[in-house]
């Protein structure tokens, strides 16, 4: 678990959204505390803190008094929405920019989201 | 900050007390088998008197007591070797270690000594009853009483019990040539501890009162086990652990 | 409960005196064979785990010496206490009860049961927590009437580990406790401290040659190399200190400019360099967009690199 190049803390906080997201997380549900995390996962609970940290920056967890992390109402659609606005940024500019590199037309990308069969025959995968 | 200074009086004290026990108790545990063979070679020493009659007059306890003060001095050896890194790991000070390990001499000491006398005590009458002379060469007057034979017998084995710790610091800290070097300074105490107990001393102090020489021999005893402390704490006060050998 | 302690080393140097630089041999460096560490200086958080890492015979076991008060300085200043109010904890009643320094052997009393090393440790501590104890004892499976040498050197450290753990003393250091125990018991020691750690927050130090099975539980690190401090702060800041850079030499060159080298690998026209210092994300962007991949180096990469001696400026 959390193997991946980014510091731990944002693998976490990645791990909590798309929990939320995917809906496993629902609204007003509580989350692991830092020390579950901590034993589970064992990293030091500093780091599943900033995790939570970051997440309640960006109001997709809130913290209760005494009682720990919880899934902030709205949170799901506020992620979908930022997720969207991201997409395009993030997913879609490398994928054409490596179609640019090889040498694609943007006819062929528009005909595969039409859903059409792909007529550029030195395509690998889609 | 005083609050800190009144905590740190309290863990000093429970640092002082936690050693004490463990020495006083190892000296205790490792001493009642000593006693055990002590009494069987009296026993074996008088058996052998009865049927020859080539031991001598007097007191043979007191024969087989001088062993007593190897027997510290050898435990002195074994016991801070054991005992000082756990003690510093566990956040103890050199200094809790030097006022415990003395108190528990101390207290080690004063088992030994009253056990001596008892068997003092024990073995007059089974001389009387077998018909032979009872007497002590080494404590002409005063030692021959309850009380004083058990301090001048404390405070000799607590002598000889912190002269092996320090033998046995000197040696782990300097090495093997320091420590050798060192060694005749460390049996000082050792060797006036035994020159209070000779005859030479008992004739000096002879024609005094009773308690005088009490008295006399008494507080040489102690200051000679105060010099014993002294070595030991001049050696541990600063003693730096060694990285464990792995 | 006392407060966390932090710890203060302000240039420390520390030189075995002539008797004893032969049988700490282990502990030297290479150049000035009595020379332990040099000008060491770097702040411990208190309530933190901060690992402290470093080759063998880099120092580590000497800086952890220090603060526990096993030796003194023999230059520079030590400092150890809760925040505000530390002080040298050299012969320092109030600060060395507080002041737990796990070794390897586990410090144990060489001819008793273990269970009167366990008694002693307990008598002495002021915070010792006899349930935990004989909780952590039943799980590492220690049989408490054997003594030290017929325990395997892996219950040896699981002792040392039950000591360092129940004794919630306010500064807890493992130096190295745990190379000698097994994978499973080496897991149940981590869960075990970070378990109790958040329960009772304190601060904890734990020395390591073996990075990358530890370098999760680390909040900050200090890294020692040949008797100095080579880095001090947060971990994050080590994980993301580094970066690989992927690509056709040429391109890695490029966005390699400037940058200490300190690894090179070539795999045919391919090139990964290792480089030091993070990148910005403007750095990180133009490396891709000239078809360079960047990718983070582990801690324990980046400890090795930076303790080989191999760095180059470029």
């Amino acid at each position: 678990m959390f193997d991946g190049p980014e510091p731990i803390y944002v693998q976490i906080a990645q791990m909590i959204r798309a929990q939320v997201l995917s809906g496993e997380l629902g609204e007003e549900e509580q989350v692991m505390s830092t020390t579950q995390f901590a034993t589970t996962f064992r990293i030091n609970p500093a780091t599943a803190q900033k995790a939570f940290g970051q997440l309640v920056d960006e109001g997709v967890l809130y913290k209760r008094r005494g009682l720990g992390m919880f899934v902030a109402v709205g949170a799901r659609e506020r992620l979908l929405e930022e997720h969207r606005t991201r997409y395009f940024d993030e997913v879609l500019r490398p994928a054409l920019l490596q179609a640019d590199l090889l040498s694609i037309p943007r006819g062929a990308i528009v005909d595969f989201v039409w859903g059409r069969p792909p007529a550029a025959p030195d395509k690998e995968d889609s | 900050m005083d609050e800190n200074r009144e905590r740190a009086r309290g863990l000093h004290k429970r640092q002082v007390k936690t050693l004490e026990n463990q020495v006083a108790g190892a000296l205790v545990v490792i001493g009642a088998w000593y006693w055990v063979v002590v009494v069987l070679i009296a026993a074996v020493l008088l058996v052998v008197e009865l049927r020859t009659g080539e031991i001598g007059d007097g007191s043979v306890v007191e024969r087989v007591l001088t062993s007593s003060r190897w027997f510290m001095f050898v435990m002195g050896l074994l016991i801070p070797f054991a005992l000082l890194v756990p003690h510093v790991a566990a956040g103890g000070t050199r200094k809790a270690f030097v006022d415990g390990i003395t108190r528990g001499a101390l207290v080690g000491g004063g088992l030994f000594g009253l056990v001596a006398t008892l068997l003092f005590l024990i073995e007059r009458p089974v001389f009387g009853a077998l018909d032979l002379a009872w007497f002590r060469e080494g404590a002409a007057g005063p030692g021959n009483g309850f009380t004083s034979s058990v301090i001048s017998e404390a405070l000799a084995v607590a002598t000889f019990f912190l002269v092996g710790v320090a033998v046995s610091v000197a040696y782990s800290r300097f090495g093997g040539w320091v420590g050798t070097a060192l060694l005749p300074l460390f049996l000082v105490p050792a060797g006036l501890s035994q020159f209070l107990e000779s005859g030479v001393v008992s004739d000096l102090v002879a024609p005094a009162a009773g308690l005088v020489q009490l008295l006399v021999l008494v507080g040489a005893s102690a200051v000679v086990l105060v010099l014993a402390i002294v070595v030991v704490d001049r050696l541990l006060h600063d003693v730096p652990i060694k990285p464990a050998v792995a | 409960m006392t407060p966390p302690f932090a710890a203060r080393l302000d240039g420390v140097g520390v030189r075995f005196g002539r008797p004893k630089a032969r049988a700490d041999q282990s502990l030297v460096d290479a150049r000035d064979p009595a020379t332990a560490l040099v000008d060491a200086t770097c702040t411990l958080r208190p309530g933190v785990i901060t690992g402290v890492l470093g080759r063998n015979g880099a120092g580590k076991t000497t800086m952890l010496s220090l603060l526990a008060a096993f030796r003194r300085p023999t230059s520079g200043s030590v400092l150890v206490g809760p925040e505000g109010a530390m002080e040298d904890p050299w012969e320092n009643t109030w600060i060395t009860s507080g002041v737990q320094l796990v070794r390897e052997s586990g410090d144990l009393f060489g001819d008793e049961a273990v269970k009167e090393t366990l008694k002693y440790y307990a008598d002495m501590r002021p915070e010792w927590d006899a349930d935990l104890a004989a909780r952590l004892l039943d799980l590492f499976e220690v049989d408490l009437r054997k003594k030290p040498a017929a325990l395997s050197r892996g219950k040896r450290s699981a002792v040392g580990a039950v000591v360092g753990l129940a004794g919630r003393a306010p500064l807890t250091i493992f130096d190295e406790v745990y190379l000698g125990m097994d994978a499973p018991t080496r897991y149940a020691f981590y869960d075990e401290l970070l378990a109790d750690y958040a329960e009772h927050p304190r601060t904890v130090l734990i020395s390591s040659h073996l990075v990358d099975e530890v370098d999760r539980l680390f909040e900050d690190v200090v890294v020692i190399d040949r008797g100095r401090v080579l880095v001090t702060g947060p971990a994050d800041d080590l994980r993301a200190r580094g970066a690989t850079l992927t690509g056709p030499a040429a391109d890695v060159e490029r966005a390699s400019a400037g940058r200490t080298v300190l690894h090179e690998r070539r795999l045919g026209p391919t090139t990964e360099l290792t480089v030091d210092g993070p990148l910005n994300d403007e750095e990180r962007a133009a490396a891709t967009d000239a078809g360079v991949t960047v990718g983070a180096v582990a801690i324990q990469d980046m400890f090795v690199h930076l303790t080989s001696g191999k760095g180059q400026d470029r």
